[in-house]
């Protein structure tokens, strides 16, 4: 609990960009090929090697996420088609429907506990 | 669970053909199952920061026997949404700085966009055992990955 900022310095090292990319399109690949965001990947690299805080990496990677998403979308669109996903429409509503109550609601409760580290990988952040 | 889920999908990747349904085939039970679904898929993606792909996917297939494929664009439509609020939140709170967009987000974002377009390239051509068993293994590697994490002297399993 004790709020001491001990080890990490805000900035260690350059974000390096090479990095950045580098290690993103393998991630990628294995995203777009399965259907998956791929930020429980690129989570270890932006702390690991790029070398920030977990608490910077989390909105970061969520940004990378929601790019990975719409470039998978558009290209499933083109490669593959989306036909097969129109017998799922209700259930797909469905599960936005409840997915986006219980997201705006985390976010509430995100915003209320301020500055708390939410996430699971980061024994090391403050 | 999710170790639980991803050696079903294991197993039904290399059983060709199991045909797996929990749901009835009836729209309204479907449909609520599906709000109920997604308030838990939401509260993971939340509160874990994480598209919820890898949860998503298994809840099609195994409840809604979407073949593996359909269930991973699907799963991308749900997630798009639920990705949106919580860059929404983060924007809001300005967590992200000038500097860490150009020098991370931007090669990042290149860099996925690349890997998302030979992935996805790669669907139409990949077996769907071959997914499956990826995806189970995915799951059982971040189930691994967060085990570890919690509890720092790694205790095997």
């Amino acid at each position: 609990m004790g709020r001491r900022v001990t080890a990490r310095q805000p900035e260690r090292t350059p974000h390096a960009p090479g990095l950045a990319f580098g290690f993103a399109v393998p991630i990628a690949i294995l995203g777009g090929l399965v259907g998956l965001g791929g930020a429980e990947f690129r989570l270890p690299v932006l702390a690991g090697p790029l070398a920030y805080s977990t608490r910077q990496a989390v909105p970061l990677n969520l940004s990378v996420s929601i790019v990975t998403i719409v470039a998978s979308l558009a290209i499933r669109s083109q490669s593959f088609t989306l036909a097969p996903v129109a017998p799922f429409a209700p259930a797909i509503l469905a599960l936005i429907a409840g997915a986006v109550v219980t997201a705006v609601a985390g976010s509430a409760m995100h915003g209320s506990s301020a500055r708390s580290s939410s996430c699971c990988w980061s024994s090391a952040s403050p | 669970l999710l170790l639980v889920i991803g050696i079903a999908l294991i197993a039904e990747g290399l059983l060709p053909q199991t045909g797996l349904v929990l749901l009835p085939n009836n729209v309204a039970v479907r449909v609520v199952a599906g709000v109920l679904f997604g308030l838990g898929i939401g509260l993971v993606s939340s509160l874990l920061d994480v598209a919820g792909g890898e949860v998503i996917i298994p809840t099609l297939v195994f409840a809604y026997g979407a073949d593996i494929k359909t269930a991973g664009t699907a799963s991308l439509l749900v997630s798009l949404p639920t990705v949106a609020v919580g860059v929404a939140r983060y924007a809001r709170r300005e967590a992200y700085r000038r500097e860490a967009l150009v020098q991370t987000v931007a090669p990042m974002g290149a860099g996925s966009v690349l890997g998302a377009l030979l992935g996805g390239l790669a669907v139409g051509l990949a077996p769907a055992a071959v997914l499956k068993v990826g995806l189970g293994a995915i799951l059982i590697a971040s189930v691994w990955r967060t085990f570890r994490a919690h509890q720092p002297p790694p205790r095997g399993r």
